[in-house]
């Protein structure tokens, strides 16, 4: 068993475990393999995805020792990073509402993973790092954008070049996490969230919001209100048709 | 011509002040009507280049509930380009967030759906204290559609966007505030008088980047900036 991360649905909500205990470490960038996930994501009733980790901690993030085993035995590491942005780009491409719930350690891929998330949730026993610089690497699987992305420039330069440790507080105060919660109620929290988001609308609405949401980030502001424009004309006409037949 | 009365919107240029005054009373029900009669006034504001500021508000008691579902609906699954009608929709009210002179809604009463996403669009936003908003759509399976999700973010940041437009629910000007919706709460009989003041004491260089600047010094009664 080489992929450690489970997968179990409560109410439409997916709830994914990092689970390899103590640290979870990551055994490979594509911590979950990439056709489980289309199979796990592909339930068309899906609402929302959690993610967290077994036990302690988050995640310590990438098992040095197993990176330069992948090295050394001549297997492509390259191609295995690209699995890993490609589990994390699925991830996103669901266009579902995605939360990290955060305690322990989150230091490297594990921090990139909880980065990718729409909303970060940690306890306040939460530790951040960024420390790839401090073994003579960079972060490998998106932080390199997506920690600037939430902190701006500055603070991004200073967390990856120093790899210093942040506690919880540090990480809210320069927007690396949304709330701070005490630990025995991050995960009910969490899921509480969630589920109060998204139990009276339907998936469809759902998806239509995140993706509305994420264009105004990645796109134009006349790109996102035309995509927007797109978006509401179906989904008007799809209302629409509803009305009428239910009124005949 | 500065001034124009129209069936569903009241403008008037008093001194150098535009005054964009909702008149379709009780509701302010954004209609077809409504958007085209904006299409008008948007034309007036951008010739002129004498005005100081505009201010928007209702004549009666209530911003507006929003625009008229039942027609917008109709509208869109006839229309044979209904993004691009719905585009116009969108530019009637998005140019306001571009214009070089200060834009100020005056929400008082009941502001939802797409008449919170025109408020939006505003540069400043007095609010009465009574008032209640929203972002209601989801729960009748639309999206906001005029640029409400991407303005609530990028004032309320993107967790709360999400929870407030998945949930459809609506808040106080209290929440409003605490979220960065608003920038003042006002009692409500003197909430155009408070707008047309600050309107008059914001300065003629005025930068839309200065905002917070602006809104400190009012606060305190310093006239700081000229």
């Amino acid at each position: 068993m080489s992929h450690r991360t489970e997968w179990e649905v409560r109410d439409g909500i997916g709830i994914m475990t990092i689970n390899n205990p103590p640290e979870n470490y990551l055994f490979e960038p594509e911590f979950v393999p990439l056709t489980q996930l289309k199979q796990w994501t592909g339930d068309p009733s899906l609402k929302g995805i959690l993610i967290h980790g077994k036990g302690k901690h988050f995640s310590a993030g990438g098992d040095l020792k197993r990176l330069f085993e992948i090295v050394g035995s001549g297997e492509d590491l390259e191609e295995k990073l690209a699995a890993g942005h490609e589990v994390i780009y699925h991830l996103q491409g669901t266009k579902l509402p995605l939360i990290a719930a955060i305690q322990g350690v989150c230091f490297g891929g594990g921090l990139e993973i909880a980065l990718a998330c729409h909303i970060r949730i940690a306890a306040e026993n939460t530790l951040f790092a960024a420390p790839e610089s401090c073994h003579s690497l960079i972060p490998g699987m998106g932080g390199t954008f997506r920690i600037p992305g939430s902190t701006g420039m500055a603070k991004a330069l200073q967390m990856i070049l120093s790899g210093d440790v942040l506690n919880a507080e540090e990480a809210f105060r320069i927007h690396l996490v949304d709330e701070i919660i005490p630990r025995k109620t991050l995960f009910s929290h969490s899921l509480e969230l969630m589920t109060r988001m998204v139990k009276n609308i339907s998936p469809r609405i759902i998806r239509a919001v995140v993706e509305t949401l994420e264009n105004a980030n990645t796109m134009t502001s006349e790109e996102a209100a035309r995509e927007e424009s797109r978006i509401f004309c179906q989904l008007a006409k799809e209302e629409y048709t509803r009305r009428t037949s239910e009124n005949k | 011509m500065s001034n124009l009365q129209l069936n569903t919107i009241e403008w008037k240029v008093d001194g150098r002040i535009g005054h964009l005054i909702m008149v379709n009373e009780p509701s302010n029900t954004m209609s077809m009507e409504f958007f085209r009669e904006m299409g008008v006034v948007k034309d007036m504001i951008l010739k002129n280049p004498r005005l100081k500021a505009i201010l928007i508000y209702p004549r009666g008691r209530h911003f507006s509930s929003g625009v008229d579902l039942d027609e917008l609906l109709r509208e869109i699954s006839r229309h044979p380009e209904a993004e691009k009608y719905l585009q116009s929709n969108y530019a009637s009210l998005s140019f306001l967030e571009t214009l070089p002179i200060p834009v100020i809604s005056v929400i008082t009463g009941v502001c939802l759906g797409s008449a919170l996403e025109m408020a939006l669009f505003s540069h400043f936003r007095f609010c009465g204290e009574t008032a209640v908003m929203g972002l209601p759509e989801t729960t009748f399976n639309l999206i906001p559609g005029i640029g409400g999700i991407r303005r609530f973010a990028n004032l309320a940041g993107r967790v709360n966007a999400l929870d407030f437009v998945l949930t459809g629910r609506t808040f106080d000007a209290r929440t409003a505030l605490d979220l960065g919706l608003v920038d003042l709460l006002i009692p409500r009989k003197k909430l155009i008088e408070k707008a047309l003041e600050f309107a008059l004491w914001l300065p003629g260089n005025y930068v839309q980047e200065m905002k917070q600047v602006y809104l400190k010094r009012y606060g305190e009664g310093t006239y700081g900036i000229c």
